[in-house]
């Protein structure tokens, strides 16, 4: 087959057919995995177990869909589905270091005073081993469910679509290292705005994980959608479902509404405050007030399928106003 | 095509080597014999056919708070339902799908860290005069250098696992710091209950923590500063960040996953002591009012308050803040499910 190339693995002797864009690969039989350019094992090489078979998944996925603004009633009963495939998605993990320096100087000549210090980045970085899944984009930023990592087995290549590693770990470090620069280069230009050095780098390799994930295609009514499950939590990571049109009725609604009552308040403030002509053209600008607070109300008013993903942490404000005052705690303890 | 279709599983494979020795390693049973598979991640281990838990002592001190039963957190959640003042007439429709017990490592640290900042700071003044006989608003904006040092000293949390998120670990990380380390045992007595779904071990060693406390404390240290002095910028900001003792504890945290008129909620609770870390629930009618409610009186205001934008200019911020207010409760009430904490 062309574009492909015959390998033996260095374990157990079998052959076998990979991609050339493959860098590291892994034995069909045996589960040896190695770099092809050496023969040498990868060693830190781990799997997520399924957890959730494809039907506790898929009926997850239907009550997690039923949950929300504008789904059917009868989806979890009347949704067909079509397939599912189980996707082991592999993902390097580096860990990055880097030291920096700012040096601020103030004044001039004579006078001047220089103030040396420090700066730290720690992070680790999660990196997708394999671009090839339709999905990559979604699962990019995805985080681990808190179930452990078991040690690479042989059977898991026969347990779904299993993704060879085409992305080098020398490629996921020099990735890692640059992340860590940029993030210790954030943290330097919001807290030093003299002279700002990047001193050392350091990178560990922690090993490649191949994560499941459960993609579902089903069908409502005439419509074909598509959905990613974590086989290991159960957490949907993205879905997409029907709207009703009574939803898209109702989101109309509000969005009318809002701009009704902007044109309202804006048409009187402009009588009150201005008066005349005025007074019109600013219940245009209240109008356009209302349009902007109702774009989520609009945007699900044009939706016939929409697409969503599980959060198991809100983006509220408020939560953002309390972590904030948190933090004013953790440092308000004894201050010298 | 995707890649795993390549390769030929389809074909009759040769006889199963024995396994390379980088994988599972197995043990046996103490209590019945019969073979435990251990993972990385392994710091207890259940065995599959007895039930015996047996600890493996990763080489550290590790320290557990002990968790309430199962029967306990089912009862809080009960309890929780029936006196919730939106779910609890509903209570006859809840069914609990599955409830997870998890211990999640934790590294609490005791810290001490001393700063210091030259920064900036904008100070605007507005005053209104009688210019031939109009009131004008002036504004006067003038820079102030601020600098000052200090010493801070507390405790923080940080989690022993990487690249990880489950519902309420962030909300249990905020608990942990406030909880009385001294109520901990030792993992090594610790009586495992038969309930337990998952002891994570740390895969952040221990050698690792005074470099990631170092940045984590720094960095929070720095958003205090900024927000305590009021700054708009910092010329220069140090801090030396001092680990003075931390210690490995495993907090117990359970989900529970309800289903409600056939869809699924969950709410996770402190294993330490059964409050309630966070809860997704649903957006009930009531909850839609007063959204949809909240929003068309913020909207209102907004474009009330703009007119008088030409006499007031400060009203701008005002109206743009709650545009923005709208728009956010809006999109709660379409939203579909509440984080309630």
């Amino acid at each position: 087959m062309s574009g492909e190339a015959v390998l033996k693995c260095p374990y157990c002797g079998s052959e076998f057919r990979v991609p050339h864009t493959v860098s590291v690969a892994t034995c069909p039989y045996c589960g040896y995995t190695f770099k092809i350019s050496t023969g040498e094992a990868i060693t830190e090489h781990y799997y997520f177990k399924v957890v959730f078979s494809s039907s506790s998944a898929f009926d997850r996925l239907l009550r997690f869909i039923l949950r929300n603004y504008g789904a059917p009633s009868d989806f979890h009963t009347a949704t067909e589905l079509r397939k599912a495939s189980l996707h082991y998605v592999p993902i390097h993990a580096v860990h990055a270091e880097a030291t920096g320096e700012c040096i601020y100087t103030e004044g001039m000549w004579f006078w001047s005073k220089s103030y040396e210090g420090d700066f730290y980045e720690v992070g680790d970085y999660f990196i997708l081993a394999n671009r090839e899944p339709w999905f990559s984009h979604i699962v990019e930023n995805y985080r681990f469910s808190l179930r452990g990592r078991e040690y690479f087995k042989p059977k898991m290549l026969r347990m779904g679509r299993y993704y060879n590693i085409t992305v080098s770990k020398e490629d996921a470090i020099k990735v890692a290292s640059d992340a860590v620069v940029r993030d210790l280069m954030k943290d330097l230009n919001t807290g030093c705005r003299g002279n700002k050095i990047v001193k050392d780098v350091k990178t560990e390799y922690l090993g490649v994980t191949h994560y499941p994930i459960w993609e579902f295609t089903y069908r409502y009514g005439n419509v074909e959608m598509k959905a990613l499950v974590d086989a290991s939590s159960g957490r949907v990571i993205y879905a997409e479902y029907p709207q009703t049109l009574k939803a898209r009725e109702e989101a109309g609604l509000i969005a009318g509404t809002l701009i009704g009552i902007g044109a309202a308040g804006g048409g009187i403030g402009g009588l009150v405050a201005v008066g005349g002509l005025m007074a019109a053209v600013m219940a245009g600008v209240g109008a356009v007030v209302g349009l902007i607070a109702a774009l989520p109300a609009i945007k699900r008013a044009f939706e016939k399928v929409v697409k969503t993903s599980e959060r198991v942490e809100d983006w509220n404000l408020l939560l953002k106003a309390g972590k904030l005052l948190e933090e004013e705690s953790i440092f308000g303890i004894t201050l010298g | 095509m995707p890649q795993g279709a390549e390769i030929p599983y389809s074909t009759e494979p040769p006889p199963l080597p024995p396994p390379p020795e980088e994988e599972a390693e197995v043990f046996k049973c103490p209590n019945c014999g019969a073979p435990i598979e251990v993972t990385p991640d392994s710091l207890v281990v259940k065995c599959r056919y007895c039930g015996y838990i047996e600890y493996r002592d990763p080489g550290y001190d590790v320290f557990v708070f002990p968790s309430l039963s199962r029967e306990e957190i089912t009862r809080r959640f009960w309890d929780r339902m029936r006196t919730d003042s939106d779910m609890g007439k509903y209570v006859n429709k809840i069914s609990i799908d599955s409830i997870t017990n998890i211990f999640v490592p934790f590294y609490v640290v005791d810290y001490d860290a001393q700063y210091f900042f030259v920064g900036e700071r904008r100070e605007t003044r507005t005053r209104t005069v009688n210019v031939s006989g109009r009131v004008v608003t002036q504004t006067e904006v003038r820079v102030v250098k601020v600098r000052d040092s200090g010493s801070v000293s507390g405790v923080n949390a940080i989690l022993g696992r990487r690249h990880i998120e489950e519902l309420g670990v962030k909300e249990l990380s905020t608990q942990v710091k406030q909880l009385d380390i001294s109520a901990t045992v030792h993992a090594s007595k610790y009586k495992w209950g038969k309930e337990v779904h998952a002891v994570m071990g740390f895969d952040i060693e221990p050698k690792e923590v005074n470099a990631i406390a170092r940045d984590v404390i720094a960095e929070r240290l720095k958003t205090w500063v900024k927000r305590k002095y009021r700054l708009d910028r910092l010329n220069v900001y140090l801090c030396r960040v001092n680990v003075k003792n931390f210690k490995a504890v495993l907090v117990p945290i359970y989900i529970i996953t309800y289903r409600f008129r056939n869809a699924i909620y969950s709410i996770a609770f402190s294993g330490v002591d059964g409050r309630q870390l966070v809860a997704i629930e649903p957006v009930l009618i009531k909850h839609l009012v007063m959204y949809l409610g909240g929003a068309a009186a913020t909207t209102f205001v907004a474009s009330l308050a703009l007119p008088f934008a030409f006499r007031w200019g400060h009203l701008v911020f005002l109206s743009v803040a709650l545009i923005i207010g709208a728009g956010y409760l809006v999109s709660r009430a379409l939203g579909g499910v509440r984080f309630e904490r």
